[in-house]
């Protein structure tokens, strides 16, 4: 075997050439853009959006497509020339007065001269039993500020178990969760609750996220309201109770993470704020849905007592809900969470058009059915505080 | 070729003779005798004998439609991204062979898809043939001898991929005493290889590859680490191992042992810590991913010559492709002197692995004919992602695991194919393969005719023609363009049917004598049937659901003409390639049903090569492609949604319009690749630079806004500037 010695003058050379190795794969990532009008022909078409609840009247917004970088259109994008027609089960019904009930089969159609036809049809799904079991609560640590008058802490977990046994094919059933903490301040000021929770959207569902403060944020002494206490009553010190129930622990319930797949879980992609999901892991017709908030706060800040304090609940609706509103929320997420738009964005993957189930392949016609519960949390807390 | 620097013809001649003796033994193409050798005589001043030794047949000769044989060395030459040479990328400079995504060593073979070519290494097949998502091939070409790869027309041998085969094979040890090698240190990988006797009839060949991409890291993350109380975490490297053993029992058998282990392993993540002095709290959260995937090809075999007209060749083995990912997350939490751990895993595995036995036996039955025939039973496992989840906290202990399930599937194949001489003018080959594929309780079945003929009309002309069909039982679908390691194969199950194909092809070819010079023009009609691609909305699946939800079939077509103008001698060598292609596919479940063009439907492909050899120490290499720019799916009307599912806003952001599929074609693409090849006493140096005149091709298109104004606006999003490279081969 030949010896392995390399000349000195090879030597120098591979000095020389491993002192410039780390700039040169910094220009293998490099990449340019370059702004450019496709300048292909496009046709506008109608657009249909709807979230229909059972129950509640419907409302239907009808608009066209834009082309992406007409800034005009993609302000005013509105129909003045059509009509929407209902039909309620093959029969045509008033818009403005029918009221959809679980079962119906609901066909929207809307008719433009300028922007042609669109429509979609949609089944309300049937409301799905929910029976609440007891709940585990589990307190931490309580806290109390001898310089006020009546300032108690309660930091806990809370484990809820749902039992859901949904009356359609588990293969075509669909649900949505909402929560949402209620507490006496809040309840007494009926505006502190669209101020939390509600967005000036009327389509909009409630969401747990925004239902809590983050519970960093609420805890520790403080002899003011914490960051998580009405604004009214942060100003004026007045007498508070907040129930904030921290980040809902998504990892500890597998169905809310059944849409990640292999490459997003790689990629450390979470189901935050996913709270849709379906029926095809209930194998015996029935599932136990449990609901975990590992790091719950109750805060009461009082001149003086009264049982009233406690009285915190935790608001609760499943809603039952088409395939096409599950479909669209598995879109979004994919949209602003998933790899798919990512990878596209950087040409490695085909691009992805938004979901819609109208004939034009614009807009969402959904339908849902809540089922509403409430849990009461005041045995447990007057228990944890009068310790 | 003998070097006319001889002084003396007579053993000028017996040392040619014995040089083409080992070359042809040994598979090895141009080749240098060092005067030194043992084979010289100690009497007689030479300077160094040049044998030249062609690895192809000639192209006249053979009944065979757009198939090559080329060595290692040819595609060494061949220049390359960041100087790694590449068997695949230096394949797409044939015609009719479609790169795919820019950087990714990938093949479409006249308008077939990417799944759709069957990679064997040693007859045994390799699911994974990529390295850090397809920008390397998995075959390390120092640890190879040379590759069969067919396109148009495939001997009954081969079957269960659409569009083409190559069979790669790796070298034995040469018969040159001692031990010899070569080192190779290049800007993104270093590669040993060695081969040398065992005994006297035994020999050995290892080689190894490895990246280096973590040497840059590894110091850039601890340079921006050090003062970050946030800890960055990346490394990246493959790692490939071939071996070989032979021994030659007598002349008439031959046994062999190869082993290949090919592994990427990708580790990211961070720490990153906190605290907040008000609320008496500190935090470390650990968010760390680990990402395991690769081959694993363990065979051995027996070729024996049964008669002096019939061999045989027995193999055993098993082949493996696995992927395995982990996400550990930790956080750490003290809040008033209460200190809480969570701790949650995620762990994903998948992987296929196939154990095989075959027997091929080739019989000469007349100096005219030669009979090819043989068997293969394999039983394949898949086991789809299984992922783990377990989470420890103080409030939960929890592990949920989904699917676990394996398939086993069962195949047996036979083939028979019969190439035979009816006149000095026309030759034929027909053959047939019929395989059986059972999954689930139940069997399906294909039969791939193959029938060939050349006809030469002039001694320096034949004209072609072949039918060839194919059948597929596995495939490998991908929602990107690159090798992902989630990727997964997926057995033809449930409703669906065998990928079937059937090509037919002509071809012209003028090849002299002196075969310096080919000239060929082939043209093909191929029908797929029961293709396989994602749907749609694919990613509205769960991903435990059954693998049919995400999954539609469909057909799809191409045509098209190559051609080729080759001159394989002197200085000068190279080769112009045009195609002149169409491919489409219609699928019921997608863009409405109609039929739409293939992603790398690119109407006109011209490729150049040349390798010039200057002088004896410098060599200089260039390789020009252009092509009609990829087709492209552009979005290009939006729409407005309430949002139903964000209640932080009134609308959803963007809501793209469905248009029709890649009806959109990116600009012409086209880059130049640079090599020079400087030969030293103990090696040689190669210099390279890909996209030497850095023109940046157009990959896709962004919808987004302006820098300045806001407006929105389409953006062509380019990739791969000039890239240099530098590696020294020390060959010993």
């Amino acid at each position: 075997m030949a010896i392995l010695t390399p000349s000195p003058r090879h030597t120098l050379l591979l000095r020389r050439l491993l002192s410039l190795l780390p700039l040169l794969p910094l220009l293998a990532l490099t990449s340019c853009y370059e702004d450019f009008d496709p300048n292909t022909p496009y046709r506008p078409v109608l657009c249909l959006n709807a979230l229909i609840t059972a129950g509640e009247p419907v409302e239907v917004d009808v608009t066209h497509t834009w082309f992406y970088t007409d800034r005009e259109a993609s302000r005013n994008h509105t129909v003045a020339d059509a009509t929407v027609t209902l039909y309620a089960n093959g029969t045509p019904r008033p818009l403005a007065t029918y009221l959809p009930a679980p079962a119906d089969t609901i066909r929207l159609h809307a008719s433009s001269p300028t922007y042609g036809e669109a429509e979609a049809t949609v089944v309300v799904p049937p409301a799905t039993p929910v029976t609440l079991l007891p709940p585990t609560f589990t307190l931490i640590s309580t806290h109390t500020e001898p310089s006020l008058p009546m300032y108690q802490e309660a930091h806990f977990s809370l484990t809820l178990p749902l039992r859901l046994r949904p009356s359609h094919s588990p293969s075509s059933t669909y649900f949505h969760l909402a929560y949402l903490p209620t507490s006496p301040a809040e309840i007494n000021e009926p505006t502190s609750r669209a101020e939390i929770n509600e967005p000036a959207s009327r389509a909009s569902l409630p969401s747990p996220e925004s239902a809590t403060v983050p519970s960093a944020k609420a805890r520790g002494s403080h002899a003011s309201a914490p960051a998580s206490a009405p604004a009214s009553a942060r100003a004026s010190h007045a007498p508070y109770s907040t129930l904030t129930l921290g980040a809902l622990n998504y990892k500890a319930e597998p169905l809310f993470e059944e849409h990640i797949g292999t490459f997003e879980s790689l990629t450390g992609i979470d189901s935050q704020r996913f709270l849709y999901f379906t029926a095809r892991r209930f194998a015996s017709g029935t599932y136990t849905l449990r609901l975990q908030f590992p790091e719950a706060t109750y805060h009461v800040n009082s001149p003086h007592y009264s049982p009233s304090l406690y009285n915190a609940a935790i608001s609760l609706t499943l809603y039952t809900i088409s395939e096409s509103l599950y479909n669209n929320a598995v879109y979004r997420w994919q949209h602003n969470l998933g790899s798919i738009s990512t990878i596209a964005d950087l040409g490695f993957a085909d691009p992805i058009a938004a979901y819609s189930n109208v004939s034009t392949g614009a807009g969402i016609v959904a339908a849902r059915t809540p089922t509403n519960l409430t849990l009461p949390l005041a045995p447990d807390i007057a228990a944890a505080l009068s310790r | 070729m003998i070097n006319p620097t001889f002084r003396r013809p007579l053993l000028a001649a017996l040392l040619a003779v014995a040089a083409a003796n080992l070359l042809a033994a040994t598979n090895l193409t141009p080749h240098t005798v060092p005067a030194d050798s043992a084979a010289a005589s100690p009497q007689v001043a030479l300077s160094e004998v040049t044998v030249v030794s062609r690895l192809e047949a000639p192209v006249v000769e053979s009944t065979q439609l757009g198939a090559r044989k080329i060595s290692a060395s040819q595609i060494k030459a061949t220049p390359s991204l960041m100087g790694e040479a590449d068997v695949l990328k230096a394949l797409t400079l044939e015609p009719g062979i479609a790169a795919g995504a820019e950087g990714m060593a990938e093949m479409h073979v006249h308008g077939g898809n990417a799944y759709e070519n069957l990679f064997l290494l040693d007859n045994v097949p390799l699911y994974q043939v990529n390295h850090f998502g397809g920008l390397f091939s998995a075959f390390n070409l120092d640890a190879l001898s040379y590759i069969d790869f067919y396109k148009s027309s495939i001997p009954a041998k081969y079957d269960g991929r659409l569009s083409s085969v190559l069979d790669a094979r790796t070298r034995s040890a040469s018969s040159t005493p001692g031990h010899h090698g070569s080192l190779k240190l290049g800007i993104t990988s270093g590669a040993l290889s060695i081969a040398g006797p065992i005994a006297r009839r035994t020999s050995y060949m290892v080689a190894v590859r490895r990246s280096w991409f973590d040497l840059y890291t590894i110091p850039l993350l601890h340079f921006t680490n050090a003062d970050n109380p946030d800890k960055t975490r990346f490394q990246y490297f493959f790692t490939d191992v071939n071996a070989k053993i032979t021994h030659r029992f007598s002349p008439r058998a031959t046994a062999f042992a190869s082993l290949y282990f090919g592994d990427d392993l990708l580790k990211s993540g961070e720490t990153t810590t906190g605290s907040n002095p008000a609320l008496r709290s500190e935090w470390t959260t650990t968010d760390h991913y680990d990402t395991h995937w690769g081959n694993l090809v363990a065979l051995t075999g027996l070729t024996l010559r049964l008669s002096p007209a019939h061999q045989a060749e027995f193999t055993a083995a098993y082949t493996e492709f696995f992927s395995s990912m982990k996400q550990l997350y930790t956080n750490r939490l003290t809040e008033d002197n209460i200190k809480t751990t969570l701790t949650s895993t995620t762990s994903t595995r998948n992987r296929i692995h196939d154990i095989i036995a075959k027997a091929d036996f080739s019989l000469a039955h007349s100096p005219l004919s030669r009979l090819r025939y043989g068997t293969s039973a394999t039983l394949h496992t898949f086991l789809p992602p299984a992922s783990t989840r377990t989470l420890i906290s103080p409030h939960a202990n929890a592990q949920f695991t989904d699917s676990t399930s394996t398939y086993l599937a069962g195949e047996l194949k036979l083939y028979a194919e019969e190439e035979v001489a009816l006149s000095p003018r026309l030759s034929l080959n027909a053959g047939l393969h019929a395989s059986l594929f059972r999954i689930d309780g139940r069997t399906r079945h294909g039969l791939s005719p193959r029938l060939s003929v050349n006809f030469r009309p002039h001694p320096d002309v034949a004209l072609k023609g072949a039918f060839t069909r194919t059948v597929q039982f596995v495939h490998q679908v991908s929602h990107t363009y690159f090798s992902l390691p989630t990727d997964q194969w997926v057995p033809v199950a449930g409703n669906f049917k065998p990928q079937t194909a059937n090509k037919l092809a002509l071809g012209a070819y003028w090849q002299p004598a002196s075969r310096s010079v080919t000239l060929s023009l082939e043209g093909y009609l191929k029908r797929m049937n029961n293709l396989v691609e994602y749907r749609s909305e694919y990613y509205l699946a769960l991903p435990t659901d059954p693998w049919d939800r995400t999954l539609c079939t469909g057909r799809g077509s191409a045509r098209g003409i190559d051609f080729k103008a080759e001159r394989t001698t002197g200085t000068l060598t190279g080769h112009v390639a045009y195609s002149l292609a169409w491919a489409d596919r219609t699928f019921p479940l997608k863009n409405g049903g109609a039929t739409f063009p293939a992603r790398f439907d690119n109407r006109h492909t011209i490729n150049l090569l040349l390798n010039w050899h200057i002088t004896r120490r410098l060599d200089i290499g260039a390789a020009w492609t252009g092509h009609t720019g990829n087709r492209y799916t552009l979005l290009t009307q939006m729409w407005q949604q309430p949002s139903f599912t964000d209640p932080d806003n009134d609308y959803e952001p963007d809501s793209p319009l469905r248009a029709p599929l890649n009806a959109y074609t990116l600009p012409f693409y086209h880059r130049l690749d640079l090599s020079l090849t400087l030969h030293c006493r103990r090696g040689f140096w190669n210099f390279a630079l890909y996209n030497a005149y850095n023109h940046l091709n157009t990959v896709a298109i962004q919808r987004t806004t302006t820098f300045t104004t806001g407006a929105p606006v389409f953006r062509k999003v380019k990739l791969l500037p000039i890239i240099p490279s530098l590696s020294y081969t020390w060959q010993f």
